[in-house]
């Protein structure tokens, strides 16, 4: 009963709709399998949603859900965390609510998929086969890609870039470090993920310097020249922050190309500097299982067809989330979640030999300056041809001149954001 | 702007869409929420067009957009959207597009829609609202009081 119910209640957000699309598919023969067997790997803003949107969407597929860890560690709000604003379990959700909507939540490391033989293998051996698969890995640190900088060196210095352990390491080490202190930050080429989070990261730990170090700085070392709502962090940090934070780009030759872990240093074209804290905003790559499945191109991200975020490299698997290349939409929670909620659907129709959807997605990413001090970016997206491309006119930053009541309702906003979308994905 | 569906050749027309739209989520909301025990939703939905649900389902995909936010229960100052008028939403998200409400987002995520688009969202919305009266309101409920 409490199953049917929390089913109910999840299809209000994805309609009956879809569950009619299915119905109707459900009694003609063309899925070839009575009970089409869906299997999605990871339990993010993209998997978790992907399963409850086919939960709806197609009542008669046995959904399986492989996820790493039994708790799910939230990345967006973690910089608060880091910033000793919020405590970790706030950021900690568990998959019970999926489990009691009927979907299967496998505990599992996936290790390996078979794309010809339509199956994924599990690290105990074994095989779970599939008619549709959905890979929604998220990232993984490419530890080869920065010399000095391998999963040793990131127990020293921490990337927090996958919340967890890593964030309350970081945290511990701006706790730890002496009141005139001195923090590095690098930061990498694009893609990764969260596009604005090195500079919420960098406005929250100023907060935290500013509040508990007030001799201490902060130097973001960049390897870019431009980045997401800089004009609105850099007018917000010199309000704010002052000397306390300093960013350099490439230009100014902060490209690091190596770091030595155990001196605490770090190397640019020109310069090395010693830190106390040396937190390392890693180069990333899609998480290992796309590789494994072959969906990975050359770049360490999954090409996919637009509309149905259908791999390129592989037939019947989708990737979603932060793994996919979409083109002009960003490796966000909102974007995954989004993703997922559409592919959802999009299996759905496709197992019904039914075309697919031409839809819009959209993305907001907050971020928080100071706690009191929300700013915006968002963009409305649509296929043009085999490309999420931004629809023209919409979309964009929070004004440049905005008042300060304006900013304090966006950091509301942004709270409650976390609030709305972690209950949508786990609630 | 592009009507979402035409690049696969679906045919519905733009200029019914937004009127389809309604009832069809309705329908099938209403099929959910309030079919008898016994008989099959597929039996029920099976005379559906597939023209109809095409439109419904591109119509859900659009208001998904929407749930990033906006989910079955409101959080914090971000309400929920579901049973409010579709008449009332549709005249909010135009005025957003317009600049004509005062927001901090709204305005710019509007102006990635047309008009008509704009109106199916609301439609959807207000179909939800509507599977809640009939079969979904106990859950509904029972989930606001839980949290």
């Amino acid at each position: 009963m409490i199953g049917r119910r929390a089913l109910l209640r999840y299809a209000s957000g994805v309609s009956g709709a879809s569950a009619a699309t299915l119905a109707g598919l459900a009694g003609c023969a063309s899925t070839g399998s009575a009970r089409p067997r869906i299997v999605i790997v990871g339990g993010g803003f993209g998997g978790a949603t992907c399963a409850r949107t086919l939960r709806v969407a197609l009542p008669s597929a046995r959904i399986t859900l492989i996820v790493r860890e039994a708790t799910y560690t939230a990345c967006p709000f973690s910089n608060l965390v880091i910033a000793g604003l919020r405590e970790l379990p706030v950021q900690q959700f568990g998959y019970a609510t999926l489990a009691a909507l009927g979907i299967e939540v496998r505990i599992a490391a996936a290790r390996d998929v078979d794309a010809a033989r339509r199956s994924v293998t599990l690290a105990n051996g074994e095989r779970l086969t599939y008619d549709r698969l959905v890979l929604s890995p998220g990232i993984d640190v490419d530890y080869a890609a920065l010399p000095g900088y391998d999963r040793a060196a990131s127990e020293r210095l921490p990337h927090a870039w996958q919340a967890g352990a890593q964030t309350l390491l970081l945290r511990e080490q701006l706790r730890a470090m002496p009141a005139d202190g001195l923090v590095v930050m690098t930061i990498p080429e694009n893609p990764y993920r969260c596009p604005p989070g090195p500079y919420e990261r960098a406005s929250l730990i100023a907060h935290y310097l500013r509040t508990h170090k007030p001799g201490a700085r902060l130097l973001l070392l960049d390897a870019k020249d431009r980045f997401s709502k800089m004009s609105l962090f850099r007018a917000a940090w010199r309000e704010r922050y002052g000397d306390r934070l300093q960013w350099l780009g490439a230009a100014d030759g902060a490209r690091v190309i190596g770091v030595d872990a155990d001196a605490r240093r770090v190397f640019t074209d020109f310069d090395e500097y010693a830190a106390d804290v040396i937190n390392v905003v890693p180069p990333q790559k899609a998480g290992a299982i796309a590789a494994r499945a072959g969906v990975a191109d050359a770049s360490g991200w999954c090409p996919v067809y637009a509309a149905t975020f259908a791999a390129t490299l592989a037939e019947r698997i989708h990737v979603i989330g932060d793994a996919a290349i979409a083109n002009a939409m960003p490796k966000s929670a909102f974007a995954a979640n989004a993703q997922g909620r559409l592919v959802g659907l999009q299996i759905a129709r496709l197992l019904g030999d039914q075309e697919p959807l031409d839809t819009t997605l959209l993305n907001t990413c907050y971020s928080l300056v100071a706690p009191d001090y929300g700013i915006s970016v968002a963009g409305v997206y649509r296929p043009n041809g085999e490309r999420w491309a931004e629809v023209p006119g919409a979309g964009g930053t929070s004004p440049l001149d905005a008042p300060a009541a304006s900013r304090a309702l966006e950091a509301r906003y942004a709270r409650d954001w976390f609030t709305a979308i972690t209950r949508d994905v786990f609630g | 702007m592009t009507e979402p569906g035409a690049a696969y050749g679906l045919t519905v027309s733009p200029t019914r869409t937004a009127a389809a739209i309604g009832r069809g989520a309705l329908l099938a909301v209403w099929l959910l929420a309030a079919a008898p025990a016994g008989a099959s939703e597929t039996e029920r939905m099976a005379e559906q067009p597939a023209q109809t649900r095409a439109a419904t389902d591109a119509a859900v995909a659009l208001a998904g957009g929407c749930r990033g936010c906006h989910g079955a229960q409101a959080a914090g100052a971000l309400p929920a959207l579901d049973g409010r008028d579709a008449h009332e939403l549709a005249e909010l998200l135009l005025a957003f597009k317009r600049d004509e409400r005062p927001a901090t987002l709204m305005n710019r995520l509007a102006k990635g829609y047309s008009d008509a688009e704009l109106e199916r969202i609301a439609a959807v919305f207000a179909a939800n609202g509507a599977a809640r009266e009939t079969g979904g309101a106990a859950s509904s409920k029972e989930g606001n009081a839980s949290r």
